[in-house]
């Protein structure tokens, strides 16, 4: 269990890290996401024990890491890092890259090899750094930094330079990986789709403070604000009174304001459904199409994403209801912005 | 924009002086390898006199080089080695000088056969002794140096500066190059150290013990007793003309001579006839302390006590031998060839 | 790249090459070698052999030096640290031959002051003051990758020592070389230092063939002789680094968490780097002050003056042509396919910088012989922009060198972005590249400056009538023994420099 406790981390003039506290169990993989500036690098480099807390404490088990009067220096932690800028060593190979962190020479040679097995880079085993791709050295970094064998594994946007379709494999790769050897991992992104494949648990992180702290499901079903709801996918924020039209004779607030996914509203044919209302709006998006809606009447302006073949057009009048296995989350705060 | 309207006038002068230079009849320009400090008084007495302005570069290195490169550059060179003038005369650099004024005031072997160049003052290549440790009259001559007795005790500049290439192409015109060969053998195997320094580090090295005797032009005992920190260098030791009683000490000479250049030679002739005058004389001997090429010029107490300790030597008046300056040149690379075989400079 | 921009560059090089094909010609056309062989079976082993152990002694000493200043003020927290991370770079402001001097004079006077008229002391003085090149390029490289590179080596779970001495070192590699290059070119092409100690190298013997034996053939065959050793050296250079320089100077600097001392050993590593500030600046300082002292109220100052303005002018001068010609060659280089004009810029540059600096002379002397006799160009030879051009010549190698290495570190991608624009190339050059060297440009530009403020031998044989700078007028001084006014112009030679040495010291550890 990784654990911190009131992480607080400032300059002279801003606070990086707000009293931040979580926990990430042994063997698990959590997500630390957030927009850029956030303190998502931060944090990874205080777990690391690059940088120290000002105030709180971290823990790895029972050992106490850092706190304001104890550090264990990072190379004594047991962990290891993968950068954003990959900080490849550019006067050794890729194979010296990735064997210098290894304590036993015996075991180098066959781990080195594996681990470029597992991230499809042998073949540049003799390369130069200088002549790889931003997306090989991103590799050769992962590389090196599994080969240490260590207990938690830090990265820092390890997937950003790389194309889709090898994201998906590699994804799968390194998620059985970790598994298979019970690596803890705390991996920082802005991508939430990346967030939502590789993590048991992901740490929300806005201005230097943890927001949300749950598993993916949770978080996207019920974030903790309109802001976390909205920094994971396509929102419909409506009050009690609006929903209840959608969704007649559940018990909501009509005060209240509810999260309702795009995807858990159902369009209906013209007069069947809860509600009638007008398409003001389509985007093809190709696994889905995005129709904004306006209710008859005055009401909110609704999304909602619809698959199968039929093709709306503007103006075109559908029916809408919300689908009898969605949970409407309420929302207490404002939306953002 | 104050700092570009203080640059401004100097820019112009720097850019601007050619221009006024060549405008000017005024003007004389001199090219030097002479110690600045040495000719600009005299300049400036001139420019009151006369009214004539000098324009003058120092150039210590490659004088022969810039003559050669460009020719008219200066109308009037001024010299510490009047060698490199015989150097510069066959390579036709130089204008022979038309004054009857030179012609009438200064003795023949002061000026060049074909009256190319002049020698405006001389200093005997002297050897230093030490009060403590040489006994007077013990030399007489260069070539008692190589006496074996004594050997580890003389100290002496790079033998390939000019002034010990002019001393040793001297002898050998003097005394024939096998007496030269011998006397540089002879002294190299006399060496107390590797030879290092100028003269004065010879004489300083006397003071401090680590030879008995050096060779060194005469001027330098002045200059030494005039200042506070080398005064005690120059006590330490006595001044012997060599060969007194042989033709004469070997001396250098500093000189003068017309360049090529035609843009103002009357102004220039004047110049060197103002040198070679009694009040350019003296200018020219309370700088440097070197020898007048005139009888009338007053020698300072400084000269005149030159070589007191030597018998036959009054009021610091000696016997030169002037060897005519192309007869020297001629030996110039027989003599570099010997100190390459000797490996003059090496350590001892 | 435009057939335009090829004749130009040919031209320029042209220019660049001219001294040295004149060299060339002259130690061959007469085909008179029978001085050089007399030369070779005397005494030119002994001055070939004393050039080589001088320049490789000073060079070894200087490593030690200027790598562990850059080493100990880089990594480690010690007592006046800060202070001392500047004052290593020091020594630089003083000319070479002028701290022997010092050092001579003092062995005279004290008993206790040792000899220093030897190849092994002079090697140690020259060391002394030449180690500020490698101590601020190393320290340069350092700075721009210790602290990520030690991080990483961290997160791996290796320590400080093993990263240090498996990566930083490696890295900082070409950097110490270029210094190492530097030290050995200065030491060659020295004429001052090994004249005042007493010492035959071959730059003495170039000069003694010059202006003792008025031989040009022979002076030019030893000059080409003494360019051969720094030629080989970026030869080497070259091949080692393979043209590339891991760091470039547009990496954006961050110091590494600093490890704090023992208390011993910080006192003596506060101790180690003031040592070589003591020895190489301090303590000659000091005697020179004094010696100032006796000559303050002696000296007309208005000549001082007049002093002051013309090395400034010739150093801002310099420094501006050698940036623009700089400029143009990186950009050269930059536009074209293939090594062949970088190469070619590299080797030509360096020749004209590695030949000793009176055979430079001589050559531009000799070169520009003829234009005299045409009243424009006895008007340029009458100027500054004679001895202007001569500096040029010789130091453009810095600008050329540090402005291509800062454009290594901006991306090919950017001229095309700046091709599409649709302003013109100037436009873009100005508004956009420059800006992104900045530092390299204002490095090569302090550089210049200092080194060019310096510079005695090609004024002293090219200098206009009514000529007259800082660096001839202490020569002159030095040379007939006359300390006091000698040490006043120095004084006002170090006030000059100090502030532009300090700042080069900032501007390459990427602290402005």
């Amino acid at each position: 269990m990784l654990r911190g406790t009131a992480l607080t981390r400032a300059t002279r003039t801003r606070t990086i890290l707000n009293n931040l506290s979580f926990e990430v169990p042994a063997g698990t993989t959590a997500t630390v996401l957030g927009p850029s500036g956030s303190g998502k690098t931060t944090l990874l480099r205080l777990v690391m024990g690059l940088d120290r807390p000002d105030t709180g404490e971290l823990r790895l088990g029972d050992q106490l890491l850092s706190s304001p009067d104890r550090h264990v220096p990072p190379q004594k932690r047991g962990m290891s890092m993968v950068f954003q800028e990959f900080t490849l060593f550019p006067n050794l190979d890729v194979e010296g890259n990735v064997a210098f962190g290894v304590k036993r020479a015996r075991d180098a040679e066959t781990r080195v090899d594996a681990l470029l097995e597992l991230l499809e880079i042998s073949q540049l085993k003799h390369r130069r750094i200088d002549n790889l791709s931003g997306g090989e050295q991103q590799r050769v970094a992962l590389a090196r930094a599994l080969a240490v064998a260590p207990r938690v594994l830090l990265m820092d946007e390890p997937f950003s330079n790389i194309d889709a379709m090898l994201r998906q494999r590699l994804f799968e790769r390194l998620h059985s990986y970790l598994r298979a050897n019970g690596i803890t991992a705390l991996v920082a992104t802005h991508d939430h789709q990346e967030a939502f494949y590789f993590s048991d648990h992901i740490l929300v992180l806005k201005d230097g403070r943890l927001i949300d702290h749950n598993p993916p499901r949770r978080i996207y079903e019920q974030p903790a604000n309109a802001w976390v709801a909205e920094f994971f996918g396509d929102t419909n924020l409506l009050t009690g009174a609006e929903l209840g039209v959608l969704a007649p004779g559940r018990p909501l607030q009509p005060a209240a304001r509810y999260l309702v996914r795009p995807e858990t509203i159902e369009l209906t044919d013209p007069g069947s459904g809860a509600a009638a209302a007008t398409v003001a709006k389509t985007v093809y998006y190709g696994a889905y199409q995005e129709v904004r809606l306006r209710l008859e009447g005055t009401g909110p302006e609704i999304r909602v994403h619809c698959t199968g073949p039929k093709t709306l057009r503007v103006g075109e009048q559908v029916g809408l209801m919300l689908r009898t296995d969605a949970a409407p989350h309420p929302i207490n705060d404002e939306p953002a912005d | 924009m104050m700092l570009i309207q203080r640059l401004l006038p100097i820019v112009a002068l720097t850019f601007g002086i050619a221009f006024a230079a060549q405008a000017a009849d005024t003007t004389v320009r001199v090219i030097s390898d002479r110690t600045p400090s040495h000719l600009e008084p005299l300049f400036e007495y001139y420019r009151t006199l006369t009214g004539v302005e000098i324009e003058s570069a120092f150039v210590d290195k490659g004088l022969i080089a810039r003559l050669q490169s460009r020719p008219t550059e200066a109308d009037l060179i001024i010299t510490k080695t009047a060698d490199i003038l015989e150097e510069a005369k066959q390579q036709r650099l130089l204008r022979p000088f038309d004054s009857s004024t030179i012609a009438a005031e200064l003795p023949a072997r002061f000026r060049d056969a074909d009256d190319a160049y002049i020698t405006l003052s001389y200093r005997p290549r002297v050897i230093f002794a030490s009060k403590e440790r040489v006994e007077p009259d013990s030399i007489e001559t260069y070539a008692d140096l190589t006496d074996p007795e004594w050997r580890g005790r003389i100290c002496i500049r790079s033998g390939y500066h000019n002034y010990n290439l002019s001393l040793l192409s001297q002898m050998a015109e003097d005394q024939g190059l096998p007496a030269a060969r011998a006397f540089i053998m002879g002294l190299h195997a006399n060496l107390a150290r590797r030879p290092k320094g100028n003269d004065r580090a010879q004489v300083r090295a006397i003071y401090e013990g680590e030879c008995d005797l050096s060779l060194g032009n005469s001027y330098y005992m002045p200059i030494m007793l005039a200042n506070p920190e080398q005064r005690a260098w120059g006590k330490a030791t006595y001044l012997i003309f060599p060969n007194q009683e042989s033709g004469g000490s070997y001396i250098m000479r500093g000189g003068a001579a017309l360049t090529t250049a035609n843009r103002n030679v009357p102004a220039a002739t004047q110049l060197l006839e103002f040198l070679v005058s009694n009040a350019g004389q003296e200018f020219i001997v309370n700088t440097t302390f070197e020898y007048p090429v005139r009888d009338d010029v007053e020698m300072l107490d400084s000269l005149r006590a030159l070589g007191n300790r030597q018998e036959g030597i009054e009021g610091g008046r000696f016997k030169a031998n002037f060897i005519p300056l192309d007869a020297i040149a001629a030996h110039r690379d027989a003599i570099v060839t010997i100190l390459d075989e000797v490996d003059f400079d090496s350590d001892r | 790249m435009s057939t335009l921009r090829r004749v130009l560059t040919g031209l320029a090089l042209a220019l660049f090459l001219a001294p040295a094909l004149l060299l060339l010609f002259r130690a061959t056309a007469p085909l008179e070698t029978a001085a050089l062989w007399r030369l070779a079976d005397t005494v030119l082993p002994g001055y070939v052999a004393t050039t080589v152990l001088l320049a490789a002694a000073a060079a070894m000493l200087a490593l030690p030096i200027g790598v562990g200043g850059a080493w100990l003020t880089t990594f480690f927290e010690f007592p006046g640290r800060r202070l001392l991370d500047s004052a290593l770079a020091l020594p630089l402001v003083l000319p070479s031959y002028l701290v022997a001097i010092v050092y001579r004079e003092l062995s005279h006077r004290f008993d206790w002051s040792p000899v220093v008229e030897s190849p092994p002391a002079a090697a140690f003085l020259l060391a002394l003051t030449l180690y500020p090149y490698i101590y601020m390029l190393t320290q340069a490289s350092f700075r721009r990758q210790t602290a990520g590179y030690l991080e990483a080596g961290w997160t791996l779970g290796v320590g400080r020592w093993r990263t240090t001495w498996q990566i930083l070192l490696p890295l900082a590699l070409p950097a110490m070389l270029l210094g190492v290059l530097l030290v050995v070119v200065e030491v060659v092409s020295d004429f001052g230092t090994a004249s005042a100690l007493g010492l035959r190298t071959l730059t003495i013997a170039v000069h003694r063939a010059w202006f003792s034996q008025y031989d040009q053939a022979l002076a030019a065959q030893l000059a080409l002789l003494t360019a051969l050793l720094p030629l080989l050296l970026v030869a080497a250079y070259g091949g080692l680094t393979q043209g590339r320089s891991f760091t470039t100077l547009t990496n954006r600097p961050r110091s590494p968490e600093r490890q704090h001392l023992s208390f011993s050993l910080a006192w003596l590593a506060a101790a180690a780097c003031s040592l070589p500030v003591l020895l190489g600046f301090a303590w000659p300082m000091l005697w020179l002050l004094a010696w100032a002292a006796e000559a303050i109220d002696r000296f007309r100052l208005r000549e001082l003056y007049g002093d002051l303005l013309n090395t400034l002018l010739l150093g801002i001068g310099t420094a501006a042509l050698t940036l623009l010609l700089g400029l143009f060659f990186a950009l050269t280089a930059r536009a074209a396919d293939g090594p062949h004009w970088r190469l070619g810029i590299l080797s030509v540059l360096s020749l004209t910088y590695g030949m000793p600096a009176i055979a430079l002379a001589i050559a531009l002397l000799f070169l520009t012989g003829w234009s005299y006799q045409t009243a424009g160009g006895a008007w340029l030879a009458d100027t500054l922009l004679l001895v202007l051009l001569a500096t040029t010549l010789r130091f453009t190698a810095f600008a050329s060198f540090s402005i291509e290495s800062g454009l290594a570190g901006v991306s090919p991608r950017l001229d095309d972005a700046l091709r599409c624009a649709g302003r013109g190339r100037l436009h873009g050059l100005l508004r956009v590249l420059l800006p992104q060297i900045r530092g390299p440009l204002v490095i090569a530009a302090l550089l210049v400056f200092v080194i060019t403020s310096k510079e005695l031998t090609l004024s002293l044989v090219l200098q206009p009538f009514g000529y007259g700078s800082l660096a001839l007028s202490i020569f002159r001084f030095a040379e007939i023994d006359l300390y006091p006014p000698a040490a006043l112009y120095t004084l006002s030679l170090v006030l000059v420099l100090i502030y532009p040495v300090l700042s080069l010291n900032r501007w390459l550890g990427g602290r402005p």
